[in-house]
């Protein structure tokens, strides 16, 4: 050492040691970047290995090189830069853990791609690893970062056998051990303070958590189906009942145990356990069970006047139909002769089950003749169509001839069908339907069509606890009103005569009047009453829909209505005088109605699945036996029906909502709840924002009350109440103690010449850091220096010394 | 080279065994301090610290430009104290018995003895200390800390009340050697003078005008007070918030970016007393953080390895980070 060394150099030559520490200590920092970068490329090569070529990972590694390492470098270059960053560690890496769950969705969505929950995970870890390694200069986060490193390193060592893999995993220990070192060494320094003197992100460390936590505890208090929604974030192939696709496993078992191909050992709608047969009740003595009996009529003589042709040929059809089909009537007994099943459980009592998005009208039989009192149902088809077999997904699909006018319908999707106990061979599936599928039945003789477009098993009856997958088209009504062109009122197909035929005997059957005993609805026609109905209105389905919404708005859903049984004339009864009744006279006169005007329609029943009965927790909807439900088809032309839904309470499936159509209903549904709950809105809003507006005030009123309810407590008590109601105040003007002053600093900067500040901040330390038996400063005035400082510094008096003097802010 | 030593001055020393009040002892320190703002005007922050310094029993290093004041302080707060004052002028060429003293063979006795040198004083003051050798400045290392030497394989204690007040010059560095960290410990604080404001060096150039004949002024009190007054600033209250308030502020020290030394736990204990005597110095019988705060420029300074030209901003930035409790 030279005597012309300045002090500066003599420092330096001094500190050698120390210097050469420091730039380890940078080198420290920069470490767990490598070993993060290490640990991302390790990952990378694990899961895309297979996928992906040596060069696609090379590149994706070194864009996520070049972003973390100028970032990094960035932030750390300047002090001032690290600390106003720092505060946004926390929010960027939770963002980067969450983004893959987050994007995943969307991916799956738009590109049909996407990943099991673990390699969402995974990528979220590398995210949030990479993130830490751009704050690597802070020491905890530093510290993270090389054990989010060491995890990711780990798991892709286990993932993947590949030895570019290993020689990764060779690389990150020398490395991690050469920071180890470098870490115990500077730990041996005194450099690595056991605590940071960096604040702590509370805000986030704290707040984003109990957001999550009250969000997830509220969820139970909304309902139980609320509470379903927590279910599921882990993606399954079974054990819960659910399927993904991009789940890699089942819970537990998964698909083999629950699908019963493995190990059965229960008994249910399994795909495994077709055909098995069990005793069950009919399908028709579930129409008796809802409907009531049907009154046979002993006046022959009232008997529809049919054509010879028509009589024949409805013979004909009751012959050709009797194991499958059979007349409804509309005129049932009352159901009070006949005890309702106990309900005591909805799975017990379900019929079927359906996954699926609901409501559903799930059809079973075609009805064309009317004759006033019953329908008659439709022939079968003379010349069925040849059913198809497909192969989609390894699965053999059975395909049925599609309706001809496809426009009307929306895109393909799929249901499930678990059939309990239906008496009867033909698929309860909705009019859009294109094809089904049953597990390992790849054989199209077993299907055959019965009446149009209804399929029906070749077998006795449709076997219990059958699982059937169906692809159906839900219609979209929005395309029949725009463009109607399908619909002509003369109709093209010629069996369609039929029914318009019988519009004049319904005419000519018009009741004749028996005043004292039955009312009397007088000489009515349908033709006139549907052109009164839709007067002015364009013809086509602008007219269908006039004849449907009046019958859903101006009549009464009744199921337990009675027609009484000496009607002759229950469609006129039902329209003129009861205006109310079950659903089948709803769809009996809107039939009727509707062939007057010339619309070909027809007669369905089945079965209409409810939303009313979904199960969230199964997600399945079950149908009950009081389901059964009765609803028109209007012929739109070129050999296509559509539903039609006259009974209100009943919906028509639509086309599966799009994001807006859903963000449309949730802002209507929440526009409806707030008109509806106007009131107790308003208050709340008004409440809201005054009590945001005026928190600070609000704040400070209470606990100035509180002080003043306090007022009688011990000394130190009370002086330290004081205090803090004066920070309070402070803090509401923008005075806010600074975290490193002490309050008695803070008090006496505040207003140095005020000795009743003075005092109190005497006070403050005395109560603050004064041993136990250490006696008041001031023992009289105490209590009186207290009150006055309250009284004197409010916060009008401290925004005054604001305005005065602004160097206090 | 001369070393001049003042012989203790007589005071009427307090009774044995009477028991002083908090109050007596402050009424003492209090005309201590008037004495020396009298000497040195405008300087109540410099002499407050000083004060600290004296009654937490920690040793002194003024660092600062010639004629500030230094030398007629430390004489000041000598003839204040009234004990022995020693004057030690710090050159390369000064040899470690120069400070502790050597053993002469006497012919008469034929027997050695030992002449103590000028750390057997209550005050010393060792001017310019960085001018003297490493090994000599390493020679008051065992004074300073034990109040003991050793010479000759013989222990020799110094007064109870031994206080070095050590200066150096930051400025002319030609043929200095820079005050090692082990020394730098044992100084409580380091202080820095300053030039006095305008109005205050009117009235020092008026006073020296025609002054009055010098008299030696009384002491305030003996060095047994002090001792006494020293004992009592002992026990003034430290509340355990405070002490890990303290523990808080020594972890920044050794983790901050531009410090490459922390505080030792030496230092903090003498950080603590220094909080204590700055406590009694405010009339309290407690320490606040407010006491801790106004003590850590000085103590911090002295000890911490600041790898920055702007300290001050280091150690403010320190106290700023942690929070009071």
């Amino acid at each position: 050492m030279t005597l012309q060394m300045t002090q500066r150099e003599r420092r330096r030559y001094r500190y050698r040691p120390k210097l050469s520490a420091a730039s380890d200590w940078r080198l420290s920092e920069r470490l767990p970047v490598v070993l993060a970068l290490l640990a991302v490329l390790a990952l990378l090569v694990a899961k895309r290995g297979a996928e992906w070529a040596r060069g696609e990972i090379a590149g994706a590694w070194l864009i996520e090189v070049v972003v973390v390492t100028l970032a990094h470098g960035w932030i750390s270059r300047e002090a001032q830069r690290r600390e106003r960053c720092l505060k946004l560690a926390f929010p960027l890496i939770a963002l980067g853990m969450l983004g893959p769950v987050l994007v995943d969705p969307l991916m799956r969505s738009a590109l049909g791609r996407g990943q099991t929950l673990d390699g969402l995970l995974l990528d979220g870890l590398g995210f949030a690893t990479m993130g830490l390694a751009v704050f690597a200069f802070h020491s905890a986060l530093r510290r993270l970062c090389c054990a989010g490193a060491l995890f990711l390193t780990v798991f892709s060592c286990c993932l993947s056998s590949d030895p570019f893999v290993l020689a990764i995993v060779v690389v990150f220990a020398v490395l991690g051990v050469w920071w180890l070192m470098g870490s115990y060494w500077e730990g041996l320094q005194g450099k690595l303070a056991a605590e940071s003197h960096e604040p702590l992100p509370r805000r986030w460390l704290f707040g984003l958590p109990a957001i999550v936590a009250a969000v997830v505890l509220l969820i139970p208090w909304n309902g139980r189906e609320s509470l379903l929604t927590l279910w599921g974030f882990l993606p399954s192939s079974g054990g819960t009942g659910d399927f993904d696709e991009f789940a890699r496993s089942g819970v537990n078992d998964g698909d083999l145990l629950v699908g019963a191909k493995d190990n059965a050992r229960s008994f249910g709608p399994v795909e495994s356990e077709i055909f098995m047969d069990s005793e069950q009740p009919s399908l028709y003595d579930v129409f008796n069970d809802t409907y009531g009996e049907p009154v046979r009529t002993k006046k022959q003589e009232r008997a529809v006047a049919l054509p010879a042709e028509l009589l024949r040929e409805a013979e004909q059809r009751m012959a050709e139909s009797r194991t499958v089909g059979r007349e409804f009537s509309t005129v049932r007994q009352p159901k009070a002769a006949k005890e309702k099943p106990v309900v005591t459980d909805i799975d017990g009592r379900a019929l079927l089950h359906i996954k699926g998005r609901v409501p559903l009208h799930l059809r079973l039989e075609l009805y064309d003749l009317f004759d006033g009192h019953e329908w008659l149902p439709m022939p079968d088809e003379k010349n069925p169509p040849l059913l198809s077999l497909r192969t989609i997904g390894e699965k053999p699909w059975i395909g049925f001839p599609q309706p001809t006018v496809m426009e009307v319908f929306a895109a393909e999707e799929s249901h499930a069908l678990k059939i309990h106990r239906i008496d009867t061979n033909r698929l309860p599936l909705p009019i859009g339907a294109s094809r089904v599928h049953i597990d390992r039945i790849d054989r199209p003789d077993f299907f055959a069509i019965t009446q149009p477009t209804i399929v029906r098993m070749t077998h006795e009856r449709l076997p219990p606890q059958l699982v059937l997958h169906f692809v159906s088209r839900a219609q979209d009504e929005s395309r029949l009103s725009n463009d109607f062109k399908y619909l002509s009122p003369s109709g093209d197909v010629r069996m369609l005569a039929v029914p318009v035929a019988r519009r004049a005997a319904a005419v000519v059957r018009t009741p004749t009047s028996e005043p004292s005993e039955r009312p009397d609805v007088g000489a009515w026609s349908t033709e006139s009453v549907a052109r009164e109905w839709t007067a002015g209105i364009a013809s086509g389905w602008p007219q269908v829909r006039a004849i449907v919404n009046r019958l859903r708005d101006d009549y009464v859903l009744d199921k337990d209505a009675v027609i009484p049984a000496d009607c002759d004339d229950p469609v006129g009864h039902f329209l003129f005088t009861a205006k109310r009744g079950p659903d089948f006279l709803f769809a009996t006169s809107a039939a009727l109605l509707l062939r007057s005007l010339g619309y070909p329609t027809r007669m369905v029943s089945g079965f209409y699945a409810n939303p009313e009965n979904y199960d969230a927790r199964r997600q399945h909807t079950a149908v009950l036996p009081e389901d059964v439900h009765f609803w028109p088809e209007v012929y739109v032309g070129a050999a296509t029906w559509v539903t039609i839904e006259p009974t209100p309470g009943f919906e028509v499936l639509g086309p599966p909502p799009t994001w807006w159509q859903i963000a449309w209903s949730a802002i209507v549904a929440s526009a409806v709840f707030v008109v509806r709950h106007a009131v107790a809105c308003s208050i709340f809003v008004i409440a809201a924002t005054l009590s945001l507006t005026f928190r600070r005030r609000i704040a400070e009123r209470v606990a100035s009350w509180a002080w003043w309810l306090g007022v009688r407590r011990e000394s130190r008590q009370l002086v330290l109440n004081t205090a803090r109601l004066l920070e309070r105040r402070g803090q509401l003007v923008g005075l806010a103690r600074p975290r490193h002053c002490t309050p008695a600093r803070w008090l006496r900067r505040l207003e140095p010449r005020s000795p009743d500040l003075v005092s109190l901040a005497q006070l403050v330390e005395w109560a603050e850091f004064a041993p136990t038996s250490s006696p008041l400063p001031i023992e009289p005035q105490s209590k009186e220096v207290c009150r006055r400082a309250i009284q004197r510094w409010t916060v009008q008096q401290l925004q005054q010394e604001v305005s005065r003097c602004p160097v206090h802010g | 080279m001369t070393v001049p030593i003042n012989e203790p001055q007589t005071v009427a020393a307090s009774t044995p065994g009477e028991a002083w009040s908090f109050e007596d002892h402050f009424g003492t320190v209090e005309a201590l301090r008037q004495r020396l703002n009298g000497v040195l005007k405008g300087k109540t922050d410099v002499i407050e610290h000083v004060l600290v310094c004296l009654l937490s029993r920690g040793h002194l290093l003024l660092e600062d430009r010639p004629g500030l004041g230094k030398t007629t302080l430390a004489k000041a707060l000598a003839e204040g104290i009234g004990g022995r004052f020693a004057r030690l002028q710090c050159t390369p060429d000064l040899l470690p018995s120069d400070i502790t003293g050597f053993s002469l063979f006497n012919q008469k006795t034929r027997e050695f003895e030992f002449r103590s040198g000028p750390v057997f004083s209550d005050i010393l003051l060792a001017d310019e200390i960085n001018r003297a050798t490493p090994r000599t400045q390493s020679a008051l290392l065992e004074a300073m800390a034990e109040r003991q030497v050793t010479v000759d394989a013989l222990r020799y204690p110094l007064s109870d009340e031994f206080f070095v007040i050590a200066t150096q010059n930051p400025h002319d560095q030609h043929g200095t050697y820079p005050l090692p960290e082990a020394q730098l410990d044992r100084f409580a604080m380091k202080l820095s003078v300053g030039y006095p404001g305008d109005n205050h060096e009117l009235a020092m150039l008026a006073e020296a005008i025609a002054p009055p004949p010098c008299e030696v002024p009384s002491p305030v009190f003996s060095p047994r007070q002090l001792r006494d007054l020293q004992q009592f600033v002992e026990g003034v209250a430290v509340k355990e918030t405070v002490q890990t308030y303290l523990i808080q502020l020594a972890k920044a020290t050794r983790s901050h970016a531009d410090i490459s030394l922390g505080i030792s736990p030496r230092g903090l204990l003498t950080w603590q007393r220094a909080a204590q005597a700055s406590a009694f110095l405010q009339r309290r019988s407690f320490v606040t953080p407010d006491d801790v705060q106004d003590v850590a420029e000085p103590v911090l300074l002295v000890r911490l390895a600041i790898e920055s030209d702007d300290a001050t901003r280091v150690v403010r930035s320190i106290m700023e980070s942690v929070p009071v409790p």
